[in-house]
């Protein structure tokens, strides 16, 4: 296997809260190969946004990381010096956030920021051809009009083309990685359908790597090469995205699927899973899923399950995730 | 960022005891609020503390510095100057309170039926509000002072009425913001009026950020007391005020050698006023963990 | 039989004001003549993009909002023509749960207050309320004990059924359900919808589902109304709408939404469509929809096309060329 694009190793981020520490993310491990499209899903509070977040240390100053390794093209992030670590975002690694309405400045134009994203990574900078550069990036992304709507304010673009505008941004320098926190759930569907298809298109035409943070298990299995499955701060599972739907071997992941009303299956009640997602100031002793697993057994509230392979690219955090194998 | 997670709180806590906590970490205004106490208690038993009369005359010992008879000395015509400080106390801290409930209730009552009602009514107020603001109020207390003559109540109400604004402001940004929000809407869907929202849900909501301007404002009240009273406007002798003993105490030669004549109600008006602005300061972060440094 | 709600050509049309004196120099059409109709313990969603006036509609109907001109027929009574008192008693049987586990309910309240407050509201709570108040809290899935602490001990999917809860208080028979589970995690999510079926068995309970995701709606629906800019394009019973749609919207819609399954993915088909909603205050002439339409011909522009069933499949699409398409997006 070649060396891995973005490698993290015993990620672990805590915060200091009024009510204790709050473990957000525990001993996350995961790397991401050139050009394959990795997926983080999980729950609110599952640790997926602050996991990624964590890689190019965007984390608030509470925030208390601690990590064997982030490496990022062989380049060790944690101990970068901030200006290295800024020539890196929004370089070879682009960025793209759930609410394109306060991830872009208000008061200066759409062009000016999608020119700036390219001027701040141009050694001579030049900002005759930013601008042109800005007017054919929002073209590629397909807003409309470009050479004039790049005078526009965000308040003058709907959601689906700030969210455009957004990608523009972070597609501007020909990243070799590019982070996407729920790129489209501020978005309505037809506007989802959008740009999904245009982040298809730019993910084929940069090659680049990408993270794909998000809840939805929709977008995962139209986007994704391989998912990340997270639960409680936790990797619960990993697997290529045609084996996760086909057998999921974590029970969590079996009951997301099943919870999930469907547009292709008719199915008279949802199976949801019982109970309610672990408050992280104090999670449950043994495996953070127990609680609410139908699998869950003496051993699992005591020992927590390892994170092992159970399979060519695939892992699950469960004492019995054999029983999984046969039962789907 | 997961707000959530970090939002979860643990079982138990109401909303004010969950502010009472964060108050405590301010030691500030703990101890501020132990020195009102002690200042609230001096003026209330401020006879057997002081074991004078304080507007008893006393020729013979006029003017004499602390002692043991005299713990703070006495003034041109023989007063004991604790026990008139302490009477004062009590009216000092009696206009503070009473012109900062006027201007806690005007305001509260006008800024929320501007919120709610809206349109003409809502501007209309909003005007009342900017009048009140844009005048100089010492002017127009002296004024209405000099009219009504000096008393204790005119300047009461005067100073309230001059407060009520900036509650009025708060109270109506408070009822906008909760109109749109959904469980007012819940509430309205159920049948509830006008009164019903104010009742249970403005004003509860409205309390943190009130309590906050109730507090500067008296602040506020008590200087402006001791300065209309410094002035001759405000509390009449033979009463005694922390404003009019400093009267008492303009002339050069006092000021020089008989310090304790205004020392001592200069410092208790700057530890009061100081006192209750710190106070005042935990209670907003207190109520707002967000504008906490 | 009369149906529980009847709604005819509901409007809801906000004034743009500006300047100083607040000139009226345009409108909002956010409900532009919609009509409804909907039986006891039946379930009808009404689906589409923000800004097509399904929230709007469920406002208007609780009477949060005045309606501009139309009727609201609730048990054979217009809602717009009755007097205050008589308005008072009416309103208790149609309740609205919102979308917000946090913002719908107030954080200064305890779960028995919040509870209890619709029938402190409405005067009945002396009589029996605090029993009441226990029995709704078992109803929803809530211990007694959960009644004595504040909303923000409790986790969004247990929010939803304190509102759920609430909106029950004052034994409804229709509840307008305004986004329920959109703000939930998939696996809460579906504990939700269960219960809000299973209430609806119970309880002969009416539903107005109000939801931008189709899969929720197809799982939830008795009957469905699409809806865009302000007006309804296609309405039928739940098969009609997931396996015959014939307005073009609704086919883009259901073609837009991912499938969670992997398998296929590339040689599915998709309609994308181009564009964004055009604004509400300047809707286009003719078909509001001929601007993102694939098939929009001259007639589009000048005609707006009338809710009739113009191929006889059984359920009505406001669209001059309505088809059945051969197949539906992921299926």
């Amino acid at each position: 296997m070649t060396e891995p694009l973005l490698q993290i190793k015993g990620l672990s981020v805590d915060f200091r809260t009024d009510d204790g520490v709050v473990h957000a993310v525990t001993d996350v491990s995961l790397a991401v190969q050139p050009g394959e499209i990795v997926a983080i899903v999980g729950e609110s509070g599952s640790g997926k946004t602050v996991t990624a977040m964590s890689v190019l240390r965007l984390l608030p100053k509470a925030a208390e990381v601690s990590a064997d390794a982030i490496a990022f093209r062989g380049t060790d992030l944690r101990t970068l010096s901030a200006a290295r670590l800024r020539a890196i975002r929004g370089g070879p690694v682009g960025m793209i956030f759930q609410d394109p309405m306060t991830a872009l400045n208000p008061v200066m134009t759409i062009g000016g920021q999608v020119a700036e994203a390219v001027l701040l990574h141009q050694r001579r900078p030049d900002r005759k051809a930013a601008w042109r550069r800005a007017v054919e990036l929002l073209g590629l992304v397909g807003v409309p009009d470009p050479a004039e709507r790049v005078k526009q304010y965000p308040h003058e673009f709907s959601g689906g083309m700030r969210q455009r505008a957004m990608i523009a941004m972070a597609i501007a320098n020909d990243p070799d990685l590019i982070i996407a926190d729920e790129p489209t759930t501020a978005l309505d569907v037809t506007i989802q359908a959008q740009v999904l298809a245009l982040l298809r298109k730019a993910q084929a035409e940069t090659g680049a790597a990408t993270i794909l943070i998000t809840h939805d298990l929709g977008v995962v299995a139209e986007l994704a090469d391989r998912v990340v499955v997270m639960y409680a701060g936790r990797v619960v599972e990993s697997a290529g995205v045609r084996e996760l739907f086909a057998v999921p071997r974590h029970p969590y992941t079996k009951g997301l699927l099943a919870s999930l009303p469907r547009m292709d299956l008719d199915v008279d009640q949802l199976d949801p899973i019982p109970g309610n997602p672990p408050n992280m100031a104090a999670p449950p002793a043994g495996c953070p899923f127990h609680p609410r697993c139908p699998l869950a057994r003496d051993r699992c509230r005591t020992e927590l399950p390892p994170l092992l392979e159970i399979g060519v690219g695939r892992s699950s955090a469960c004492h019995f995730h054999d029983e999984l194998a046969v039962t789907a | 960022m997961t707000t959530t997670t970090l939002a979860a709180a643990p079982a138990g806590r109401s909303p004010t005891a969950a502010a009472l906590r964060r108050f405590r970490k301010h030691p500030a205004a703990v101890v501020s609020v132990l020195f009102i106490a002690l200042v609230v208690l001096a003026a209330i038993f401020a006879r057997p503390l002081s074991g004078h009369d304080p507007n008893a005359i006393d020729l013979l010992s006029a003017r004499t510095g602390p002692s043991g008879d005299h713990l703070l000395g006495t003034d041109s015509t023989g007063r004991d100057v604790l026990s008139r400080l302490l009477f004062a106390g009590r009216i000092s801290l009696g206009v503070g309170i009473a012109s900062a409930v006027i201007a806690v209730v005007v305001g509260t009552l006008l800024g929320s039926i501007a919120g709610l009602l809206g349109g003409w009514v809502d501007g209309l107020v909003m005007r009342l509000a900017d009048v009140f603001m844009s005048f100089p109020s010492l002017v127009v207390i002296v004024v209405v002072a000099g009219i009504l003559g000096p008393s204790v109540l005119t300047m009461v109400i005067a100073i309230g009425l001059f407060q009520w604004p900036v509650c009025g402001r708060i109270v109506r940004g408070v009822t906008l913001s909760l109109r749109e929000q959904e469980f007012v809407l819940a509430s309205r869907a159920t049948g509830a009026g006008p009164l019903w929202l104010m009742r249970k849900h403005i004003i509860p909501a409205a309390l943190p950020p009130v309590s906050v301007v109730a507090t500067l404002a008296v602040a506020q009240a008590i200087a402006l007391e001791a300065t209309l009273s410094f002035l001759g406007l405000g509390v009449q002798p033979p009463a005694s005020s922390w404003g009019n003993m400093l009267t008492d105490a303009q002339s050069l030669t006092v000021i020089r050698s008989e310090p304790w004549l205004w020392l001592s109600p200069g410092i208790a008006v700057a530890l009061t006023v100081l006192a209750v602005n710190f106070v005042g300061d935990g209670l907003r972060d207190a109520v707002d963990p967000r504008s906490a440094s | 039989m009369t149906s529980l709600l009847k709604v005819e050509g509901l409007h809801k049309h906000f004034p743009i004001r500006r300047g100083v004196l607040r000139r009226q120099v345009g409108e909002i059409r956010a409900v532009d003549g919609v009509d409804l109709e909907l039986n006891t313990g039946e379930t009808l969603s009404l689906v589409g993009e923000s800004g097509c006036g399904k929230s709007t509609t469920g406002r208007l109907l609780v009477r949060l909002l005045e309606p501009t001109a139309g009727k609201i027929l609730f048990e054979g009574a217009d809602l717009a023509t009755l007097s205050q008192r008589e308005l008072r008693a009416k309103r208790q049987s149609i309740q609205i749960m919102f979308q917000d586990p946090y913002a719908s309910l107030s954080p200064r309240m305890t779960v028995h207050e919040i509870v209890a407050e619709p029938l402190r509201v409405q005067g009945r709570y002396a009589d029996g309320g605090a029993d009441r108040v226990r029995a709704l809290l078992e109803l929803v899935g809530l211990r007694p004990e959960h009644a004595r602490r504040y909303a923000h001990e409790f986790s969004g999917g247990q929010r939803q059924r304190i509102g759920l809860a609430r909106a029950l208080a004052l034994d409804p028979r229709l509840l307008v359900l305004d986004e329920p589970v959109s703000a939930l995690d998939v696996s809460v999510q579906a504990q939700v919808i269960n219960q809000l079926r299973g209430l609806q068995d119970r309880l002969g309970l009416a539903y107005v589902f109000i939801s931008h995701n189709l899969s929720v709606v197809r799982h939830i629906s008795h009957r469905v109304a699409v809806m865009y800019l302000g007006t309804i394009v296609e309405t039928g019973t739940r098969a009609d709408i997931f396996t015959a749609p014939t307005h073009p919207y609704t086919q883009a819609l259901l073609s837009a939404i991912p499938v969670p399954d992997p398998v296929g993915r590339d040689e599915r088909e998709r309609i994308t469509l181009a564009g964004d909603v055009p604004s509400p205050s300047n809707p286009p002439t003719g078909c509001r929809f001929r601007t993102r339409c694939w098939k929009a011909q001259e007639v589009c522009a000048h005609e707006a096309p009338a809710l009739i069933d113009r191929i006889g499949v059984g359920h009505p699409s406001a669209c001059h060329f309505p088809e059945v398409p051969a197949t539906i997006g992921g299926a």
